[in-house]
């Protein structure tokens, strides 16, 4: 194992950090074989030094310390999967948003990059390329698996099936990873390629190291860690206690984590979701909230508060939404059927139909639809969007 | 109150061989304004000072969107840097890659609107209320 990491100072934008002491950490870890820090990792010349860094120490898995992976997280896949390196083992971590602007406190921001980097490095640490990662859905390890069936009747996408053999079948097209069967599984015999128990049982194990009390473990689903990243822009001094795990849906968080983070000495866990019609890959919050409810009775039984254990939307209604026309609205209702997020009302007070500002992801559904052209998205009207085209086409002869 | 373009000339970047010469000759029919910063990245307080319609030619609106304060202001950012810059090698194409670019952000700052949408903060009120609550119940006892 050859594990290289990479500290972007983000052209000075991470500026409280002490990256040449995280260095100096880093490089006693055993099983990291080089540590470069780079003045802008996503420029032509910091790819260049990334893949360079990857042929010549014969890297194996890496783990990238910069900016949001909602930012470039995208551009470091694409680069370490040119170099080679499968991309489940490579690690975002977000030192930017979640760390160097939301602290304040140079020390506490530092103990928290720490962390935040030991957990990466573990959960590489535990990664295992055993040839299943290269199925791009839902893993089931059929030797340990006692049939209970209970992810055939869970799977919202109706992807998994009884197999002749009696264990459960994953159709590959039909699943969106939504790890919703991983979190139900009993005996957590389920992986996705990315997320998969053992790794993420290796992060709790160093975030219980850390020295900011209370330690908070956070499972986010990608809607509320883009909320967090918006927050933290302007200064959230609560995450220097909160270590974020970001998985694919809260309906992914399976309970034997909980009870793992509260042996290891985690003072509390959030599960961090979306609202109640809101989750995109339909259901997981609901089985979120049914697995926490039970897990907290659990929990007393064992003497243990039930606090410890919470479930969270935050909603912070920071993406403009849809806007409808009064004026044009015929009020036949369509958009209300469509809206994936059961974000649209009618009022029968007012005779007008209503967008819930928080529920809206301006997915543009309800725009498309609207027999009367009656919604508009902001900064994406037809208007605009046909006088780009316009200016493109103009260039273009 | 002319629209303002705001180059960033970051050598990190690459943004700085940009000739502005060139790309205020094929604008200088348009009623801009033109700036040019050292560093937008380095220079945010400054950049916040700006005020009226601006255009920020440099990178993705991605990198430093949330330091920029947007109340009462309509910002559009020309992503240059990801878009041409680093994209091609040929001047003349990145010339003309740049001055689309412009002129896709000049028109789209047509149809932004300057009403704010600030966060509610609902995530910092809740865990900040949860870190509270565990402070209060005392460590883990597992911990021990």
């Amino acid at each position: 194992m050859a594990m290289g990491v990479v500290l972007c100072r983000c052209k000075g934008l991470i500026e409280n950090l002490d990256l040449d002491w995280l260095r100096e950490y880093l490089s006693k870890k055993k099983d990291v074989v080089k540590v470069l820090i780079l003045d802008l990792g996503c420029s032509p010349q910091g790819q260049q030094e990334i893949l360079d860094l990857i042929k010549t120490r014969d890297i194996d898995r890496l783990v990238v310390a910069a900016c949001s992976p909602l930012v470039k997280g995208d551009l470091f896949r694409s680069l370490v999967h040119k170099a080679g390196v499968s991309y489940q083992l490579l690690e975002l971590v977000n030192l930017r948003e979640q760390c160097a602007w939301a602290i304040p406190d140079a020390n506490l921001a530092l103990e928290n990059a720490k962390i935040k980097l030991d957990m990466a490095v573990k959960r590489l640490a535990k990664a295992k390329d055993i040839g299943h990662w290269q199925l791009n859905n839902a893993y089931i390890n059929t030797l340990r698996c006692d049939k209970c069936k209970r992810c055939i009747e869970e799977c919202p996408n109706e992807a998994i099936t009884l197999g002749s053999d009696g264990f459960p079948e994953i159709n590959e097209n039909k699943c969106e990873k939504c790890g919703v069967c991983l979190g139900g599984c009993p005996l957590g015999v389920i992986s996705l390629p990315d997320f998969r128990l053992e790794e993420i049982n290796g992060m709790i194990e160093e975030a219980a190291k850390s020295k900011n009390e209370p330690a908070i473990i956070g499972f986010f689903c990608p809607h509320a860690y883009e909320e967090v990243d918006t927050v933290a822009v302007s200064g959230c001094p609560q995450l220097a206690n909160l270590h974020i795990i970001p998985v694919p849906c809260s309906g992914a968080v399976n309970m034997t984590l909980v009870n793992d983070a509260l042996s290891n000495g985690i003072d509390g866990i959030i599960i961090a979701g979306c609202e109640h019609s809101q989750c995109q890959l339909r259901k997981g919050n609901e089985f979120a909230k049914k697995r926490i409810a039970n897990q907290q009775e659990t929990l007393e039984e064992m003497f243990l508060e039930k606090e410890r254990l919470e479930y969270m939307a935050f909603d912070e209604n920071y993406t403009p939404s849809a806007e409808i026309n009064e004026k044009i609205c015929s009020r036949c209702q369509i958009c209300i059927q469509v809206c994936p997020f059961q974000a649209i009302s009618y009022s029968r007070e007012d005779n007008t139909m209503q967008v819930n500002p928080q529920g809206c992801r301006c997915c543009g559904t309800c725009t498309a639809t609207c027999p009367a052209g009656a919604i508009n998205i902001p900064e994406a009207s037809d208007e605009e969007i046909m006088g780009t085209i316009d200016l493109l086409l103009r260039e273009g002869s | 109150m002319p629209t303002r373009l705001v180059f960033c000339k970051s050598e990190l970047c690459g943004t700085n061989k940009l000739e502005l010469k060139r790309i205020k000759l094929d604008f200088k029919k348009a009623n801009l304004e033109f700036l040019e910063m050292d560093d937008l990245c380095g220079n945010i307080q400054e950049v916040n000072k700006l005020k009226g319609d601006l255009v920020f030619v440099g990178c993705s609106g991605k990198v430093i969107k949330g330091k920029i304060d947007e109340s009462n202001k309509r910002i559009v950012f020309a992503n240059i840097r990801e878009e041409c810059l680093w994209l091609y090698n040929d001047e003349e194409t990145i010339y003309r890659e740049v001055l689309l670019e412009i002129r896709i952000a000049l028109h789209r700052l047509k149809f932004k609107k300057t009403t704010e949408r600030v966060p509610l903060n609902c995530f910092r009120n809740k865990v900040g209320k949860y870190i509270e609550i565990i402070s209060e119940i005392g460590p883990n006892p597992f911990k021990v």
